[in-house]
């Protein structure tokens, strides 16, 4: 709080954006980070002084005031998502204080173009994950702070420009997830269970973060700092190794996948979603950002086994998901199968496949929020969870039935959804470098869609099951947050440059445009060379097909 | 705008005198525009039978007139009209190779004589199957689910035969997947319709992913996403080697093979054959077409592949092509057998395509010359194909439900009880005995080996249908438990006239050989077709189709029962590889899984759990109390300390 307090006060040092487009204006202070982050906190605070409503009005106030918070913060993030200067790199909406400066560490936010999409991503998912909870009678006055202290701690991991604030962020975010099990899932033993794998992985990426910062010799905690490693391979690939255990247990990959079950197929669908759509994906941004951002050899020797973990995760999932006979079971284990798709963009490590990657952390995360949210939300309403009862629903309830079969085919990369965008860029960037595990997460796709079509025969167009119970359609809100989910994904599948009328961008820049300047800095590292310049001989000859090297220009070029 | 308003400066004042070029700028994106916006009006709005029914046909009609127009605009212009619209352009490196620095897709539409056929043959295959489904189709379930999944399939099949664009490709491609998965699963509550329609996901995805991984491929290294330039972008990129370029045509292949349903990825579509004809139908037309456009874009890569992955490939179709046929003999269900004799056909077809390839390559097809002549061939049979697979799906289809079996031995008298239906049959059986006959006619230089193949192919692609289309035409229809054979009638005119439609213009594509401008339209430039050559290649398909219908004729119940025991055989060999597969793949990998999740996590996780309480209590034990608070203290001081400097602040 007083630090948030601190942070208005104070001028930033670094230039905010500048608006240019819709919402000029609206938002040129530098502390709107510090709101994302603390607002959230504040709200949640305010949610566990509302006395006890039992059957009363004020039984309804939690979820208003988290709806509300949610829906303000998401608000503010797409203002500043239309102010974000597209096609220029670097920090934006920056905040910077001293904090522990005998260690060198600082209260320093800041997003670019790759934090953008992820913060952009949780504040949707944060709102969706308050409309997943509408129902919800149990304790609403925990249930919905926690969901805030979520919201919180990822906004804080994505905005972090310090290791350190990076990882207390990233460890605090275990705690509310792990209430949240402990609390609202039956399963014994879930909480420990996620704060086990969590604070494991927190540990990893601890000591890793002090590998790198004694490697650099860096006075400080600053990530722009740690990038700086040179030489020392050695240390880099320790670093990278428990780098990618805290992704391994966030993401989760296989086999750090433990905690999957408790709270993709256990949880109520609002913390389902919150941690599938947003939490998890910061496995996937703590990649980018400390291995492939910040060592670049590490990165490259570590990336075939990048690969095979890739493949490894889509098709154990595939398989878990054939051998598995709950609906939420089916969909905790497809929701896997993102994230493994992110680290094979990141084990490609060409300029596109990290484009890929980084992509995928959006269209991933809504599309493994969608399928855990159908399925939570199926579930309930078709009366039992087991796929051998709940049959045959797509005539009884068409509307849910569909959402859940866009969710669950959107996880194989449904053409014209953000997936799709994502996974080609992926797989055209992966190819070249790593091909054996890029043709075995191909394969792996089609052990899913095994499971997909499985899954969907079962639930949906199967004969009905007479003797189980009524299965009634999805309520309002439940349609709407799916319907959001949906919507985000075909926007963005279908113009991820954002629209334009005869030429002029409208109102959203593009995620793709928002992305590009991050990550083409971040990515220019791992540029292929340029082919060698022919050396001009006399014998050559003028036929190109006898391996001389032109240089054509791609069909597009920007 | 500009185009818009010189389009309509241009206008005369009085009298009719269009020029179609001058609307090629409109009427070429609206070959997608139309049955898109069709689309979304049935998602949207529409909730009656009859108006999606309505819509539908409206649309495909509209569809039909813009190719027209552009057909008009375009006759005597044999070069590729191109339209590009930008779908993702991005930077994604500020250093290295310049090919990688960028990034762009674009929804290209290129056109040209073979896109336009391609694109008419589908839109007349989905016109027929529209109406013969608001003639005959009316009893089945989600009639507007019905028309939007089949105008679905319309735009991607559209945007895989125009699209200029690889990612392009594979996106519609995929979506075309989508929306046949969307059709094979289209009769909801019943057990069997689903667990068949699994096929129609799952396997041919492994086609699909083999397209993506080749796309891939090819970008990885040639750093070019343009159709168009495909062979230039691999002879001007360094590096590339025979491995590369094998892989590429095998996974090429292998991706079009998947999708056109032919041995040994026949099952998706033989078993979906219960579902409604009119979808079913749908399916097995429209992807011979898709897959014969994917291959005839490729082939300028294919063809620089080894070659011996190349005789590999070919022969694995001409296998292809002799066993469909083979299997289609052991069959008794009317759609099976059909599908199977006609993936036949579609394997030859693309044996004929993929033999372009130069003489030196060893098939030798080709002495020299034309191999593009040999490739359009086989692409025009394989259009050929999709129509006469379509019209026997509506008529195959058809005849089971006036017979109610599709058992091939409860069928006959065709000609005395549906006339129709059984002149259908008998087009469409045809022209499936004669895939691709013109390919090896109009080679003088075709090797022996290569001209046994195609004549076996062509011989047992004969028998197979000939016995179909005797079963159906001739012979009286056996009594059954239940069912009156006097009371067996013709369907309704509509349902037969579609079902006739794309048989009969099957037939003429086929025959459209041997008329010299048909061959100038295509491209073939000055290819002249011997006649005496021609007719001796249509002589194995007849003969085969001719001694079938004898042999069945003659001695019916014997020929039935002697294929019967041979089919027997062969689901029993096949019962035995799926075990087999069951018993030392998928239940190991399933019990792998089984016993990881259920053992392997849960024992680790109580390891590591007894450990930390294990290691915690001795600690504890340890510690006394004054130690606890005093660390205590020292963690809430660590704390306090943290905050001190920014609450300062």
């Amino acid at each position: 709080m007083s630090l948030w307090l601190a942070g208005v006060a104070l001028p930033s040092p670094s230039p905010s954006a500048q608006p240019t487009t819709f919402g000029a204006g609206v938002i040129s202070v530098s502390f709107l980070l510090s709101v994302l982050i603390w607002g959230p906190v504040v709200m949640a605070g305010i949610i566990a002084l509302i006395p006890r409503g039992g059957r009363t009005r004020l039984e309804r106030w939690p979820l208003g005031v988290a709806f509300w918070t949610m829906a303000g913060t998401c608000a503010i993030t797409l203002i500043g998502y239309s102010q974000f200067q597209s096609f220029s790199g670097g920090l934006q909406f920056e905040e910077r204080l001293p904090w522990l400066p005998s260690i060198g560490v600082s209260y320093h936010l800041g997003v670019d173009g790759i934090s953008m999409a992820v913060l952009l991503l949780n504040q949707l998912i944060g709102v969706v994950a308050v409309l997943a909870g509408w129902e919800l009678r149990e304790r609403p006055r925990s249930y919905f702070a926690l969901l805030l202290l979520i919201q919180a701690a990822v906004t804080g991991v994505v905005a972090a420009q310090d290791f350190f604030l990076f990882f207390l962020f990233w460890a605090l975010a275990a705690v509310p997830v792990a209430l949240l099990a402990g609390g609202w899932v039956r399963r014994p033993g879930a909480s420990a269970r996620v704060l086990g794998y969590w604070a494991f992985g927190s540990a990893a990426l601890l000591v890793g973060g002090l590998l790198l910062y004694r490697g650099t010799g860096a006075t400080n905690f600053d990530l722009s700092s740690l990038a700086g490693i040179q030489g020392q391979t050695r240390l880099q690939f320790l670093a990278g190794v428990l780098f990618l255990l805290a992704a391994a247990s966030r993401l989760p990959l296989v086999p750090l996948h433990g905690w999957v079950k408790d709270v993709y197929r256990d949880a109520p669908a609002g913390v389902a979603i919150l941690v599938a759509g947003a939490s998890s994906r910061l496995g996937g941004y703590e990649l980018v950002r400390l291995l492939a951002g910040a060592e670049h050899d590490g990165a490259k020797r570590l990336a075939p086994y990048l690969g095979i973990l890739a493949a490894l995760t889509v098709g154990y999932a595939g398989l878990a998901a054939l051998r598995s006979r709950q609906v939420r079971g089916v969909a905790a284990y497809l929701a896997l199968v993102p994230g493994g798709l992110t680290l094979l963009g990141l084990a490609g490590l060409t300029p596109l496949s990290l484009h890929g990657a980084v992509l995928s952390l959006f269209a991933g995360g809504l599309a493994g929020a969608l399928i855990v949210g159908a399925a939570a939300t199926l579930t309930e309403r078709a009366g039992t969870g087991r796929v051998e009862f709940a049959a045959g629903l797509a005539g009884r309830m068409p509307v849910l039935a569909w959402l859940f079969a866009i969710g669950a085919l959107s996880v194989l990369g449904l053409p014209f959804m953000a997936t799709f965008a994502a996974d080609l860029m992926i797989f055209l960037g992966s190819f070249g470098t790593v091909p054996a595990p890029a043709f075995g997460v191909a394969a792996a796709l089609v052990l899913v869609a095994g499971a997909v079509a499985w899954l969907l025969q079962r639930t949906l167009f199967g004969a009905a099951n007479r003797e189980g119970p009524e299965p009634e359609e999805a309520s309002l809100p439940e349609k709407w947050y799916l319907g959001i989910l949906v919507g985000a994904l075909l926007w963005v599948g279908l113009v991820p440059g954002g629209p334009k009328l005869l030429g002029i961008p409208l109102f959203d820049p593009g995620l793709i445009n928002v992305i590009s300047p991050g990550v083409a800095d971040l990515a220019s590292t791992y540029a292929p060379a340029p082919p060698p310049t022919p050396s001009p001989s006399p014998s050559a000859s003028p036929s190109p097909a006898a391996g001389q090297p032109t240089s054509p220009s791609p069909s597009s070029t920007p | 705008m500009s185009h818009l308003s010189a389009f309509l400066a241009a206008a005369p004042a009085r009298g009719f005198n269009l020029d179609p070029t001058k609307a090629l700028p409109y009427a070429a994106p609206a070959v997608l525009v139309i049955p898109l916006l069709g689309l979304l009006i049935l998602i949207l709005g529409v909730r009656a039978r009859r108006s999606a029914a309505f819509l539908g046909l409206l649309t495909v009609v509209l569809t039909l007139a813009d190719l027209g127009l552009i057909t008009w605009a375009r006759f005597r212009n044999q070069q590729a009209l191109r339209y590009a619209y930008q779908w993702i352009n991005t930077p994604v490196s500020f250093s290295g190779d310049p090919r990688f620095q960028g990034f762009g897709v674009d929804l290209a539409i290129r056109i040209d004589h073979v896109t336009l056929i391609a694109a008419i043959v589908v839109s007349l295959i989905v016109l027929a199957v529209l109406s013969w489904h608001r003639a005959a189709g009316r009893g089945e379930q989600g009639p507007i689910r019905y028309q939007v999944n089949a105008l679905f399939l319309l735009v991607s099949a559209l945007g895989v035969i125009v699209s200029g664009d690889l990612a392009e490709l594979a996106a519609f491609w995929l979506a075309a997947g989508l929306a046949t998965y969307l059709l094979l699963s289209q009769r909801w509550g019943s057990d069997v319709f689903g667990r068949a329609s699994r096929f129609g996901l799952a396997l041919p995805l492994l086609g699909d992913m083999a397209l993506l991984s080749a796309i891939s491929l090819f970008y990885s290294r040639a750093a070019s996403l343009d159709l168009d330039r495909l062979q230039t972008s691999v002879r001007n990129t360094p590096g590339v080697g025979l491995k590369f370029l094998s892989l590429l045509a095998v996974l090429i292949v292998l991706a079009v093979a998947v999708r056109a349903a032919i041995w040994p990825f026949t099952a998706w579509q033989t078993a979906t054959t219960e579902q409604p004809p009119s979808l079913w139908a749908l399916v097995l037309g429209v992807w011979p077409v898709l897959a014969g456009v994917a291959l005839y874009r490729w082939l300028p890569v294919i063809t620089l592949a080894g070659p011996q992955v190349l005789v590999g490939l070919a022969a694995a179709l001409a296998l292809a092509a002799i066993l469909g046929p083979v299997l289609s003999l052991l069959a008794f269900d009317l759609r099976r057998a059909v599908q199977l004799a006609s993936s036949g056909a579609v394997a030859a077809a693309l044996l004929a395509m993929l033999s372009s390839m130069p003489a030196q390559h060893g098939l030798g097809w080709l002495a020299a010359g034309a191999p593009r002549w040999v490739a359009l061939v086989g692409l025009v049979s394989l259009f050929g194909a999709g129509l006469a697979r379509a019209g026997l799906g509506l008529v195959g289809g058809g005849l089971a439900l006036r017979y109610r079996s599709p058992e091939l031995q409860h069928l006959g008298a065709g000609w005395q009880r549906l006339p129709g239906s059984t002149a259908g049959v008998l087009l469409a059986l045809l022209t499936l005995s004669l895939a691709a006959f013109a390919a090896p006619a109009l080679q003088p230089g075709t090797a022996l080996a290569a001209r046994v193949v195609f004549g076996l192919a062509l011989l047992l692609a004969g028998l197979a249908m000939g016995r179909v289309y005797s079963m159906v035409a001739h012979g009286v229809i056996p009594r059954r438990r239940g069912f009156e054979p006097n009371r067996v009638r013709e369907m309704r005119q509509l349902a037969v006239a579609a079902g006739l439609l794309p048989a009969g213009l099957a037939l003429v594509a086929q025959g459209l050989f041997l008329w010299k401008p048909w061959l100038g339209f295509l491209g073939a430039g000055t290819a002249q077709p011997d006649p005496a050559r021609l007719l001796i290649w249509l002589l194995p398909g007849l003969v085969g189709f001719a001694v079938a219908a004898a042999l069945v004729f003659v001695r019916r119940a014997l020929a039935m029962n002697q294929l019967r025991h041979a089919g027997a055989a062969y689901r029993r060999l096949w019962a035995i590889a799926r075990l087999s597969f069951g018993r030392f793949f998928s239940r190991p990998a399933l019990e792998l899984t089984r016993l990881l999740e259920v053992r392997g996590l849960p024992v680790a996780e109580a390891a590591l759990g007894r450990a930390l309480v294990t290691a915690g209590l001795l600690a504890g034990r340890r510690l006394s109390l004054l130690r606890v608070g005093l660390a205590l203290l020292a963690v809430l001081a660590l704390g306090f300390a943290l905050l001190t400097p920014g609450v300062r602040r």
